[in-house]
């Protein structure tokens, strides 16, 4: 089930309602239920992709709870780490392997001859196998204990906010919350929670989606388009993939704020960094500080000579660009933020003395300004690859990129209209972003007098209802 | 707790009322052929019998002329052709319309769009003003997710435009496409031709034929064939013609592709009668000025392909029974330009 999809306007009310009038002590069943439902709603075979490796880590976690041998644990662990990242391979990425050799063994004149599988791709699956592995490590590291209530473990797999895109989250911080469910009906915590979808569902079908449509037309014809006209689109891509994704963060921590669970934030205004690196901390945080956690650290850091320490990085972020599809693109981006990474590192000494020259560390203004800019150059060109349909189409992108086109050359794709209501759009978000302090833009209006707040609540309604994309477009990280 | 709903519901009826406005304004700002159009639709009600029923998109609407399968046939033919309707909007507009009449049609004819399989299905048009059974509207919302459709103006937003410019420009209704001369059973008779030959190059607008494959517009092509056959309701799908010019262009483009392999599949595998399949019909014969533009038929050139369309009828065997003359909405309508 999507969230901006009619099935969800009929489904969360019933839910919240069914959730307040049931009994503290029953309401992990009626949110497991709910949960499953809203799963197999998208195909209801696929749930036993989720409730098999969840047995499997629930009773490892007990295992190694009870077991103070510390071969015995790690053996436990494998066997999670195998089953878990066993079906993510077969789903999302034996056709790719597959693929990938058969063409180097063609290459190379070899006969090959595993076929290939026919294989539905599960909604989630890399959020959810995520989830549940930092669990299990967690127990074996042991950070958390185990949870003995299988219905509660099985909630904390599929609690259906974050199930199908996250944020990914830990068992230390949702699992506590979802041990005790005992919210009752505030409303103020109910409005927040409500605020906070309705600036997702405005980011996600407003913005999110009306760019969508322009970026589709240069990306699924990558040779007719040149220079601006590829820069054009790539900039609304980055757009759009933060309105995508970080709009159903936000209604995925509204809807859980409603049923009294925080959590954790997974966007911080990205576009902002001041470098790749802070550009990582403010990107889908959830998923980051999971591979810093759970890859980057246990394979060394940065406390390890300077080689592997950018081994590291590199590494890190190559398993991350694979984490977000089977595709050739999506590694190239990871190893592409790898490689910004490690050449920041290296560069540092010549880029201070740069600046010294250039005297911009005496204005730090402009300096900000320049370093927000390069550091969203670098990403967009991250987004190129990232969005290209494949990796001759990047390449071709690439190609084109450096193909003078003259400014009006836009309008090819565009109407002047609504690339007017693109960039108000986009000039919105922003001023909604610098206004933001210590928490979302639409969370601070509620401390601003009625006379603001009900207007901004009835406009932003008014733009969902009015101004959303005729394509309406599923979330980009469901496919991951 | 009593505080939060109070506040709930001033806020939904906030939004209600100013829908309501917003969508008594958009209806100012309507193009008058649309106008025209709408009322048009009207006579599918007063009419005592319906023998053939036309529905597709603008293709359609412009396309076949009921006075002509009238004169060829004595059939009481309706053209419920609905601008950019789309096989999933046609599929419940379909089963509204049948189940408005007693007696079905004797024959339902499917006009397509080569560009049909393409349309977004929340498209957010859902032509309200033409379902009459809440139960499908709701149907209609239930499957296309769109959250504008929950709303009066949101469904009429594809009359945004016309607003804009009402407001950029002060005219009073937008821009008319078609000049309408009269209207009979639904067909709006218009005779304009826009003498620009850029109008056959469908490369001209090239967002339209960028728009990305849509498989629910597919399934519901399929869906609708299936519900007609189920209900034993003879039909034919007819390819409405298009310049020639337009149409070498267009079978360059992929929605052509999956366009007439659909077409194939429905007649081999569900045994679909297509007339006009390789849109060679009058391919020559039709001269710029039957066009309105390069996809549209205008009245003359709608003239000839519908009695070219009436002989293939008579040729395979269909015969009419209408009890009554043609009862001719002939209603009119000055235009509001």
């Amino acid at each position: 089930m999507l969230f901006n999809s009619y099935e969800f306007l009929v489904f969360f009310p019933l839910v919240v309602t069914a959730y307040f009038l049931t009994p503290i002590k029953w309401r992990w069943l009626l949110l497991l239920a709910a949960s499953c439902y809203f799963y197999m709603c998208w195909r209801p075979e696929y749930i036993v992709l989720m409730v098999f490796p969840s047995f499997i880590d629930y009773f490892v976690a007990l295992k190694m709870s009870a077991t103070p041998e510390q071969t015995k644990r790690k053996k436990y662990l494998w066997f999670s780490l195998v089953t878990n990242l066993g079906l993510l391979f077969t789903f999302k990425y034996f056709n790719f392997f597959n693929e990938s050799l058969r063409a180097l063994f063609e290459t190379l004149h070899l006969s090959y001859a595993v076929p290939m599988v026919n294989l539905l791709l599960p909604v989630g699956i890399s959020f959810y196998t995520f989830q549940t592995l930092s669990y299990t490590i967690d127990v074996y590291r042991g950070v958390v204990q185990p949870e003995r209530h299988l219905g509660k473990f099985a909630l904390f797999v599929t609690f259906f906010p974050q199930l199908v895109a996250g944020p990914i989250e830990r068992s230390s911080n949702l699992m506590s919350q979802l041990q005790s469910l005992r919210a009752r009906f505030e409303a103020e915590r109910i409005t927040d929670g409500l605020r906070l979808m309705l600036w997702g569902f405005f980011k996600k079908v407003v913005i999110a989606d009306r760019l969508a449509a322009t970026v589709n037309f240069v990306y699924n014809n990558p040779a007719e388009y040149h220079g601006v006209q590829i820069v054009l689109a790539t900039v609304f891509f980055a757009f759009q993939i933060f309105c995508d994704f970080s709009g159903y963060s936000d209604i995925a921590i509204g809807a859980a704020k409603i049923f009294g669970v925080d959590l954790m934030k997974n966007f911080d205004r990205p576009y902002s960094a001041v470098s790749i690196s802070e550009f990582w901390k403010r990107w889908h945080i959830s998923l980051s500080t999971w591979f810093k956690d759970y890859v980057y650290i246990p394979l060394g850091g940065n406390r390890a000579i300077k080689w592997r320490w950018y081994y590291n990085l590199f590494i890190t972020f190559l398993i991350s660009g694979l984490w977000h599809g089977a595709n050739w693109t999506f590694i190239i981006w990871g190893a592409l933020h790898g490689f910004y990474l490690i050449f920041a590192i290296i560069s540092r000494p010549y880029k201070d003395a740069l600046l010294q020259l250039l005297g911009l560390s005496k204005r730090p203004f402009a300096l900000k300004a320049l370093q927000v800019l390069t550091t969203f150059g670098l990403v967009n060109l991250g987004w190129l690859f990232f969005r290209a349909n494949n990796l001759s189409d990047a390449l071709l992108l690439l190609q084109n990129l450096f193909v003078s086109a003259p400014l009006a050359s836009v309008f090819a794709f565009i109407t002047p209209g609504a690339l007017a209501l693109n960039l108000l759009l986009i000039a919105i978000l922003e001023l909604a972003h610098y206004a933001e302090k210590e928490q979302p833009f639409i969370l601070s209006l509620a401390r601003k007098p009625a006379l603001v707040r009900w207007p901004a609540y009835v406009a932003v309604t008014l733009a969902i209802l009015y101004l959303s994309s005729a394509s309406g477009q599923q979330f980009i990280y469901f496919q991951f | 707790m009593k505080k939060f709903f109070i506040k709930l519901i001033a806020f939904l009826s906030i939004i209600f009322a100013l829908d309501l406005a917003f969508s008594c304004l958009l209806d100012l700002g309507r193009p008058a052929d649309y106008a025209a159009f709408v009322e048009s639709k009207d006579d599918y009600d007063r009419l005592e019998q319906v023998d053939i029923l036309f529905l597709g998109d603008s293709q359609t609407a412009d396309g076949f002329v009921p006075s002509v399968f009238a004169e060829k046939l004595g059939a009481t033919a309706f053209n419920y052709g609905v601008y950019q309707l789309s096989p999933f909007e046609g599929y419940f507009l379909l089963k509204d319309l049948l189940a408005r009449r007693e007696q079905p049609p004797q024959l339902v004819v499917l006009g397509t769009d080569a560009q049909m399989f393409r349309y977004p299905v929340s498209d957010g048009k859902y032509s309200p003003l033409f379902i009459a059974n809440p139960l499908n509207l709701l149907a209609m919302f239930y499957k296309s997710s769109n959250l504008g459709a929950l709303t009066s103006a949101g469904r009429k937003k594809y009359l945004f435009a016309g607003l804009m410019k009402r407001i950029a420009t002060g005219q009073v209704g937008a821009e008319m496409r078609r000049e309408i001369e009269k209207v009979e059973n639904g067909y709006l008779v218009n005779n304009k031709h826009y003498v620009d030959t850029r109008q056959f190059d469908c490369n001209k607008d090239h967002g339209f034929f960028s728009l990305a494959p849509v498989e629910k517009q597919r399934q519901y092509f399929f869906k609708t064939i299936a519900y007609l056959q189920e209900e034993k309701i003879p039909f034919v799908v007819a390819n409405p013609p298009m310049h020639k010019n337009f149409l070498a262009g267009m079978k360059a483009k992929a929605s052509y592709e999956e366009f007439c392999a659909a077409l194939n599949e429905a007649q081999a595998r569900h045994g679909v009668k297509v007339f006009n399949a390789e849109h060679t019909v009058l391919l020559e014969e039709l001269r710029d000025e039957d066009f309105l533009d390069g996809d549209h038929l205008c009245y003359s050139g709608a003239k000839k392909f519908s009695m070219a369309f009436a002989d293939y009828l008579a040729a395979a065997g269909f015969q009419f029974s209408s009890f009554e003359s043609i009862v001719r909405a002939e209603a009119t309508r000055p235009s509001r330009n």
